[in-house]
């Protein structure tokens, strides 16, 4: 009879031991968008509805999604053109990706040119953005030129941190003077790879064809 | 005179066949009283004679089986034999139908996984790798299973837990009515679930819709609902499909028993001729080292016989001489 009431109380127990084994957060991907909106670059925005669509697409309730964009100074949650983490239920989580197309769709429909590049400010905020959301996966996802471009004052030449973060660069276009000397090109993604790397991102990726944008998530 | 002794003789006689008459008249009344009775005592008759052809055909049955109980109990070999291979074929009959209803039990589940993430989210884990809307659904599918046995039990159809065999008929049944309606509550249930997760996937299809810049294919509405209700069916259905694993499952818990015992009796068999194979190898092998070792030591006792012969001792002879081991 002793067993048997210890028994009881074993299974009762059993679901908190196991919840208590399980985090939630683990499978969770966060992904944070930053789109580039300097000069020429911002009319290659539609191209990133497509990123966007993709993965509005993909990910699942719970997930994580912002974008923002990158600006002169973009070390601001004034960039952040929309952010969600989506409800546990599929049917609202569907809700709330129509609700962040809308926004999506109204940015792209108002975006303006700006002076400078701040890729680096726009990395630091995505980076306490996802540290703070806690997703199981963090991505980045530079749709840029990748070519950086401080105003006077601006100060990013420090060690930044991207510990645990997949960092990837998409649509990265050649500039009139990478096509005189491809080398500045190569030269550029190079650094920008030592540079994440050097920050602790767990990995680095070039997409040029948003064709093949399973990439984003699908080693997570 | 004559005349009057006529007059009374006919007088006696009337009077006496009135009285006939009226007597055969009462029997006739009791025997017309009677037909139902006789009528109903043919009917028991005919009964008696079909239950009585019956019991011949059950005491023929009665005395096959009593045959082959007296052969188990005699334990022979036939007996054993015919055992085993029934237990054989019974367990091979019922674990391929288990092997339907677990097929069965998976489209089952499929069904509700789904739409269990909209109940208790489809971001939440119990283990790292089991997601607790599958944990849910299964739950749900196993209970529809175990609620199955349950209703089978109180029928007596099967006969796997003895509480429920031996309880009284109204309880017995109450535990039926149960069973049935907790059933039918997790049909519908199942059913509903079936619904919401076409409109889970129409939503997501209408989402993607919603991002894709082609425009949606018009569809037919008879066409989109045909899924739909054949869902729902399924999900109404499936539950007392799964409800008649039941009895499969007692024939494989029954005759599982029996071939466990016999696979392991082959084993043990198996084992004991390998290991006497074995056994027998080493012995020989023991016996060709013995003979090995006699030709080898035949040369050094020579060369000692030799030298003690040269100095001129006496040759002992020891207990480890060759020959004389070999000879015992």
């Amino acid at each position: 009879m002793k067993i048997t009431k210890h028994l009881l109380l074993a299974l009762l127990l059993l679901p908190l031991i196991f919840a208590g084994c399980a985090d939630n957060r683990a499978h969770s991907n966060g992904v944070y968008l930053l789109i580039d909106t300097s000069g020429t670059y911002a009319q290659q925005v539609t191209k990133a509805r497509k990123i966007i669509n993709y993965l509005l697409a993909n990910l699942n309730a719970g997930d994580s999604l912002a974008v923002a964009k990158v600006e002169s100074k973009s070390f601001s949650e004034k960039d952040i053109v929309a952010k969600v983490t989506f409800d546990r239920r599929p049917s609202y989580a569907n809700q709330e990706k129509r609700a962040f197309n809308q926004k999506i769709e109204e940015f792209a429909k108002n975006v303006k040119g700006s002076a400078f590049t701040d890729i680096t400010g726009g990395l630091i905020q995505a980076a306490e953005y996802l540290n703070e959301a806690n997703p199981g996966n963090k991505t980045i996802i530079i749709f840029s030129d990748m070519q950086e471009e401080l105003g006077k004052g601006t100060v990013r030449d420090f060690p930044i941190k991207l510990t645990g973060i997949r960092v990837m660069a998409v649509n990265v276009t050649k500039l009139s003077t990478d096509n005189i000397d491809p080398r500045r090109y190569l030269d550029r993604l190079s650094w920008w790879e030592k540079r994440v790397r050097d920050a602790g991102a767990t990995d680095w990726f070039v997409i040029n064809d948003l064709e093949h944008l399973d990439k984003v998530l699908n080693t997570q | 005179m004559l005349e009057d002794l006529h007059k009374s003789v006919q007088k006696i006689h009337d009077k006496t066949i009135t009285e006939y008459r009226r007597a055969y008249e009462g029997r006739h009344k009791i025997l017309k009283s009677m037909m139902p009775f006789w009528r109903s005592v043919d009917k028991t008759a005919k009964h008696i004679d079909s239950n009585m052809i019956s019991l011949t055909i059950n005491a023929k049955s009665i005395d096959t089986h009593m045959g082959r109980y007296e052969e188990i109990r005699a334990k022979t070999d036939k007996s054993e034999h015919t055992l085993a291979i029934s237990s054989f074929v019974q367990l091979g009959i019922s674990t391929l139908v288990m092997l339907i209803a677990a097929g069965g039990a998976f489209i089952n589940f499929k069904l509700i996984a789904l739409p269990m993430s909209e109940m208790v989210g489809a971001s939440d884990y119990i283990t790292n790798n089991l997601r607790t809307s599958d944990v849910a659904a299964l739950v749900i599918v196993l209970m529809e299973a175990s609620m199955g046995v349950f209703l089978l039990e109180s029928m007596r159809i099967t006969h796997m837990f003895p509480t429920i065999a031996s309880m009284n008929d109204q309880l017995r049944k109450r535990v039926m009515w149960t069973a049935l309606v907790l059933l039918i509550i997790l049909a519908g249930i199942e059913s509903s679930l079936a619904l919401m997760r076409d409109m889970l996937i129409a939503d997501k299809a209408a989402m993607l819709h919603d991002l894709s810049t082609v425009a949606p294919v018009a569809s037919d509405s008879l066409l989109t609902h045909i899924p739909m209700a054949g869902q729902m069916v399924m999900g109404f259905v499936l539950p007392f499909v799964l409800a008649f694993v039941a009895i499969p499952l007692e024939v494989v818990v029954y005759s599982l028993r029996t071939v466990v015992g016999v696979v392991l009796v082959m084993m043990m068999r198996a084992i004991s001729f390998i290991l006497r194979f074995i056994a027998m190898i080493f012995q020989r092998l023991a016996r060709i080292l013995i003979n090995v070792y006699d030709i080898v030591i035949v040369l050094p006792l020579l060369i000692e016989r030799w030298v003690i012969g040269m100095r001129g001792g006496v040759v002992p002879v020891k207990s480890s001489d060759p020959k004389s081991r070999s000879a015992s």
